[in-house]
């Protein structure tokens, strides 16, 4: 579909967006330019990348790129492009490597991007300044183990660009117990359907009962009762964070993990206790049950990485309807055993392709896309709860059923694309 | 339904059994039979889909897209009858071949084979037909009503993003 990218602005409205917005080829091409490459992209949690001289390949919008750990320790973020003829000078999704060797002609880069070898230099006597051709490094920042990097030099500091989420990023990893939280893998899935969707689906609290119905009734009859006093009560609220950024809470009583809990120990966590009571401390043992299960809220970081509960959802936009969505496991970095294996089978439960969760919401994204393809230029709503939203300090709050996340993120859309 | 506790001798036929157990199960995930696929399964035993090709001594202290016990297998299953799972709707439809069907251990006091084999599955949605390849192994107690010890399916694209995996592997 071919639309004049000036009317781009009148795509999107406070409370709706254009429903080309899923479709069309152009504006995709314009959110990799200006979104993906133009701002603060997620390339890392900093646990993937722990050790000096260990690396993670990936993609900022479709330029490769490497994600490294030098040997004083800092994190540099470069492109995957040998300065001789533009080959990728790294193959590997992750690994550890004390040089980047291009196989083409063998010139090689260490994990800082200097270029230290080039073989048979007599051609290039007088002709090459090695200091010149190291690896493009980016601008690299992290905040709360969260590594960004961006294409952009000229782009803001990443501390200004997270603004008020940074707090929600401190409250998020406390469900490590004191432990440093870590990647323990990753679920992978595709589908077809652009990369917005699942992005506003991070603070959408209204499709918890329906799309995860059966889930709900089926595996996790607690969670359910829970739900459905969830949907009505007050306690239960979505924040504006700045920048696109919101965070909608789905379980009040698990914002800050450091806080006693007004609820029992759940059930299903009874096993877990008594495996840790063997070798722990009581206080130790509380602590964990409070936490394992993660946090009461889903914290969404425009563009592409959510905080979401107890995982870390990646989006990597392929294509104007194909999108690689990762859902990244967490645990406790050198916390017990026990306490980490329950959390991968939190996570294996309900996430991901043969996840009891995931697999709905992937089917239900990609009804959207197909449904997008119908009406052309009608409206996609994002109103409710406008009539109940209200300021809160800077912010703007409303209940967490409401579509107040999305309409932040929009905002923020708007801006970054319609820029002249 | 195949006699798995049939006494035909172990030794003369155990391939020939093992066969019965793997095309049978094949047979009722095709026909999305999800209740007597559960009935096949050992209580102690686990269903496992590695996010990884490698095989691994130990699957519980890493990430898995399925690791069930025969708690979360009767949930998965009671969910996947219930109709009302999105992904599922439509079904998935599956034709599954089973080959290179190979007899790498027998416990003899357990009466238990270790059987691993070749699986295409064709999987057919909404307009779009694709193929998954696996290599599975099982442990497989050829004696008895429920011989399905435990079952690990490393699919070939384990480290790729997958699409929908709710049929079952
Ligand atoms: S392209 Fe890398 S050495 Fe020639
Ligand atoms: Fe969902």
């Amino acid at each position: 579909m071919r639309l004049d990218l000036d009317s781009l602005p009148a795509l999107v409205g406070p409370d709706w967006i254009d429903g080309r917005l899923y479709t069309c080829a152009d504006i995709f091409e314009r959110e990799i330019e200006r979104i993906f490459e133009g701002g603060w992209v997620w390339v890392a949690h900093e646990s993937e990348v722990a050790q000096a001289r260990s690396f993670k390949t990936l993609a900022i919008g479709r330029q490769p790129v490497i994600v490294t750990r030098t040997d004083k320790g800092e994190l540099v973020t470069m492109l995957n492009r040998c300065r001789h003829r533009a080959a990728t000078v790294c193959q590997a999704e992750r690994g550890h490597a004390s040089r980047f060797v291009c196989a083409y002609h063998g010139w090689s880069y260490t994990p800082e991007g200097r270029l230290v070898g080039v073989p048979q230099p007599e051609g290039y006597e007088g002709v090459l300044d090695r200091s010149a051709l190291g690896l493009k490094t980016l601008r690299t920042e992290s905040y709360g183990g969260l590594v960004f990097a961006s294409l952009n030099d000229a782009v803001a500091p990443l501390s200004d660009y997270l603004a008020d989420a940074k707090p929600w990023i401190d409250r998020f990893n406390r469900q490590a117990a004191g432990y440093p939280l870590v990647v323990l893998g990753d679920h992978r899935f595709q589908f077809e359907g652009n990369w917005k969707i699942p992005m506003e689906n991070t603070t959408d609290g209204y499709h918890l009962p329906v799309v995860h119905n059966s889930y709900l009734r089926f595996v996790e009859s607690e969670t359910s009762d829970r739900l459905a006093s969830v949907m009505a009560s007050d306690e239960l609220y979505c924040l504006t964070l700045g920048n696109g950024h919101s965070v909608g809470i789905f379980d009040a009583d698990a914002i800050d993990l450091d806080l006693p809990s007004r609820k029992p120990v759940p059930k299903h966590y009874e096993q877990l206790a008594r495996e840790l009571s063997g070798s722990l401390p009581t206080a130790d043992v509380a602590r964990i049950l409070r936490a394992v299960g993660g946090v009461g809220f889903n914290l969404n970081i425009f563009p592409n990485i959510a905080l979401s509960g107890a995982f870390l959802r990646e989006l990597r936009p392929l294509g104007v309807d194909r999108t690689e969505v990762r859902h990244i496991a967490l645990g406790m970095g050198g916390g017990p055993a026990a306490a980490n294996r329950a959390r991968l089978r939190i996570h294996e439960q309900f996430q991901g392709p043969a996840g009891l969760g995931s697999s709905d919401d992937r089917e239900a994204w990609e009804r959207v896309a197909r449904g997008a393809r119908a009406g052309g230029d009608m409206a996609v709503l994002l109103n409710r709860g406008v009539n109940r939203e209200r300021a809160a300090g800077n912010a703007r709050r409303a209940h967490a059923t409401d579509e107040l996340g999305m309409r932040a993120a929009y905002a923020r859309w708007r801006e970054v694309m319609a820029d002249a | 339904m195949p006699d798995f506790r049939s006494d035909r001798p172990l030794d003369t036929n155990l391939l020939g059994r093992a066969n019965d157990v793997l095309f049978h199960e094949a047979a009722l995930l095709d026909g999305q039979d999800y209740a007597a696929w559960l009935e096949m399964w050992a209580p102690d035993a686990l269903y496992i889909v590695p996010t990884a090709y490698e095989s691994l001594e130990d699957y519980s202290t890493v990430l898995n897209y399925i690791h069930d016990d025969a708690d979360m297998r009767r949930r998965r299953v009671q969910r996947l009858l219930s109709g009302s799972v999105h992904a599922m709707t439509p079904p998935s439809r599956t034709l599954r071949s089973v080959s290179q069907v190979r007899l790498l251990e027998r416990d003899a006091l357990r009466d238990e084979v270790r059987v691993t084999s070749s699986l295409y599955i064709l999987v057919a949605r909404s307009g779009t037909q694709r193929m998954i390849g696996a290599q599975v192994e099982h442990r497989l107690r050829l004696g008895s009503a429920a011989p399905i010890a435990g079952k690990i399916c490393r699919l070939l694209d384990a480290d790729q993003a997958q699409g929908d995996l709710t049929f079952l592997i």
